[in-house]
């Protein structure tokens, strides 16, 4: 890799300039990303608190505090983004698509069901789609964890604790 | 003496059948989640803050505490069993620890695990009980500029004592302390970064943080790797450790015990650092170092005796000064605020009972442990066999349904998917969630006493220097700062973390 020449093509094959490599191991690295998304959320948050007021000095107003905070992260986000394509800060790895988004899924299920269904099937659901996030973990088995899960639920919170959530509605209220 | 007729008001509120009840659950659920890998302190926590609400404070806290340095014991069992640390304070035991287990004295090493901490826990909660007044006293002293100086100091004590990256802590800390400032500013009212949203204008609830963070990213992570195999454990075999064992683990468990109890209060310190440092620090000073990794006894009793010690002192500058020193901490000061109670200097004097009630039934609190883990080892261990098929479905909706029943808005719930999808992200990224969390719970604080220090001075920002205390506190941070940015010294901290 640091042997690459500048472009010269040798016995047919054509090495890519130094600089795209190192551009491309920093595309992968995890400083690159950490910085740029630092860099992202400094520079929202900067820019969002200039809809506030600064203040003076003796009393500083609501945009003070996190426009500080703010322009600090975006100064680290800049010298970890400079920092990878200096340095080998470790690759990313790829990401897992199928637990990620089963269980973002799940989660993001329960809520729009809790309302809609009461506790008991809202809970089914959870861990029918989590157990979907794991493969190898068999219907059989996910209808088991369900079970499980849903009857300890129910004692748990609903006889033990009392919360104020109805376990079954055969018809959605709000 | 003062110190005896506090401890009596301890023991009067510990020994109470509500409070001893709470504390027995806790220290049994400390130790299933420190047995359990995948499941961790902060994780749990988190998931019962929401059921504390209905508890007693005090209750509520000795439940908590007792599920923390429970799970330091928990975690040691699996480490030497199976050479699978249950928890992170855990894996300089297993170096050792497994050693001694394959070589048959597996029984020994528990035993000593088991024996040093509790030995730490009775100092610990001595040291607790003799100068936590002392510093409360010291604090009640404090003005807005030593608060916002301490602060600060601690937040860059987390960033400084944390492992990894610094400049990504550092990172993570500030996002932290800007997901904090998400809400209506409680000084012009003015709403901040809250969209609009309703049930954004009390800012984000911490418990959705901490369990999109932490539990829920944590789950996914797991995920990702295929399940292993069933681990084949080693047999536990005769529980008491020789006469000559004994004599030998006496010294590295007193050692490990003092330092636990200094790097436990230490912001960013606690358990975790403790073993880590008790353990080189035996291997330094010992006459025969090569023994260290090879079933040495000394390698299991101080790491165990620095991580439990550790793990109870970091309460001191949470219960005397509000300021948490982990992220455990942190949800502690939460549940307090649950409560009603403002963490702080006051808590001593205005609620003794609490205080030292909490104090004295860490003791109690370790008494069960040792009973728990010696004799009904084989018990944990047969938990192991719980697959993580039925643990993770439970793991999410304990998350979901406690963030649900926060506010009975689903809101919170959609909240920490998205948090679950930053925590991945992070993990992804090598960014520690700790720090975060950490900015998160003391930024509105440090803005306030940041103002309110601004006020006070008539906007002389040099007021933080002018006041002795307060510089003081900025120039050690400063300190800290400069001694990692030095390459000289950053190797020499990650030479540390890589032992």
């Amino acid at each position: 890799m640091n042997h690459a020449p500048d472009g010269v093509t040798s016995g047919g094959s054509v090495y890519p300039y130094r600089w795209v490599v190192i551009m491309n191991e920093m595309f992968r690295s995890k400083d690159f990303w950490s910085g740029a998304l630092m860099i992202a959320i400094g520079a929202s948050f900067l820019l969002l608190s200039f809809g506030y007021s600064f203040g003076d000095a003796s009393g500083i107003g609501p945009a003070a505090f996190p426009a500080v905070v703010a322009s600090l992260l975006i100064l680290v986000g800049c010298l970890l983004v400079i920092r990878a394509g200096i340095a080998h800060g470790g690759m990313v790895e790829g990401i897992h698509w199928r637990p990620l988004t089963l269980v973002v899924a799940s989660v993001v299920a329960f809520g729009i069901l809790l309302p809609l269904t009461g506790l008991g099937p809202a809970t089914v659901v959870l861990v029918l789609l989590g157990a979907l996030a794991m493969p190898g973990f068999g219907l059989r088995d996910a209808l088991l964890a369900a079970a499980i899960v849903t009857v300890f639920g129910y004692i748990v919170f609903v006889w033990a604790l009392k919360l104020p959530i109805p376990f079954i509605q055969l018809s959605p209220g709000f | 003496m003062e110190l005896l007729a506090n401890i009596a008001i301890g023991f009067g509120t510990a020994l109470s059948a509500t409070n001893l009840t709470y504390c027995f659950v806790g220290v049994v659920l400390g130790t299933l989640i420190g047995v359990l890998p995948g499941l961790g302190p902060v994780a749990t926590i988190s998931m019962l803050l929401p059921i504390t609400f209905g508890l007693d404070p005090t209750a509520a806290l000795i439940m908590l505490a007792g599920i923390f340095y429970g799970a330091q014991y928990g975690g040691s069992t699996t480490a030497i069993l199976i050479n699978l640390p249950g928890e992170s304070s855990s894996v300089v035991t297993a170096l050792d620890g497994h050693e001694m287990a394959k070589n048959g004295r597996a029984g020994a090493a528990l035993a000593a695990a088991a024996l040093s901490s509790f030995l730490a826990g009775t100092v610990a909660t001595l040291i607790i009980a003799i100068f936590a007044p002392v510093l409360a006293e010291l604090a009640l002293t404090f003005g807005a500029a030593e608060y916002f100086s301490l602060m600060v100091l601690g937040l860059v004590a987390s960033v400084v004592l944390a492992n990894g990256s610094l400049l990504k802590a550092i990172g993570m800390v500030l996002i932290g302390l800007l997901l904090g400032v998400v809400g209506a500013d409680i000084n012009s009212g003015v709403e901040r970064f809250t969209f609009g949203l309703f049930e954004l204008s009390s800012g984000i609830d911490f418990v959705i943080v901490s369990m999109g963070l932490f539990a829920i990213a944590e789950v996914v992570r797991n995920l990702e790797r295929p399940e292993d195999g069933a681990v084949s454990v080693a047999k536990v075999g005769r529980l008491m450790p020789t006469r000559e064992e004994l004599r030998q683990m006496a010294m590295p468990a007193t050692r490990g015990t003092l330092l636990g109890s200094i790097l436990g209060i230490l912001p960013g310190g606690g358990a975790i650092l403790a073993s880590f440092a008790a353990y080189a620090l035996e291997k330094k000073i010992s006459r025969n170092p090569s023994r260290f990794g090879k079933g040495a006894i000394e390698g299991v009793a101080a790491p165990e005796a620095a991580n439990n010690a550790g793990a109870q002192t970091s309460f001191i500058p949470m219960l005397t000064l509000g300021i948490p020193s982990n992220p455990v901490m942190a949800l502690m000061i939460g549940a307090l605020i649950i409560q009603g109670i403002q963490p702080g200097p006051s808590v001593v004097t205005e609620q003794p009972a609490l205080f030292w009630g909490i104090i004295v039934s860490m003791w109690i609190g370790n008494l069960f442990l040792v009973v728990l883990n010696l004799p009904l080892v084989g018990l944990w261990v047969s938990l192991l066999r719980v697959p993580y098929k039925l643990l993770f479905p439970a793991i999410l909706f304990f998350s979901v349904i406690g963030v649900y029943s926060i506010s009975n808005s689903n809101f919170s719930v959609f909240l920490l998917a998205i948090f679950g999808v930053v925590g991945y992200v992070f993990a992804k990224l090598d960014a520690e969630p700790a720090p975060l969390l950490l900015g998160f719970i003391l930024g509105p604080m440090i803005e306030e006493y940041l103002r309110r220090a601004l006020q006070l001075s008539n906007g002389n920002a040099l007021v933080f220097i002018e006041r002795p205390f307060s510089a003081v506190l900025l120039v050690i941070s400063a300190i800290l700062i400069a001694t990692i940015a030095l390459p000289a010294l950053r190797q020499k901290r990650e030479e540390a973390f890589q032992e």
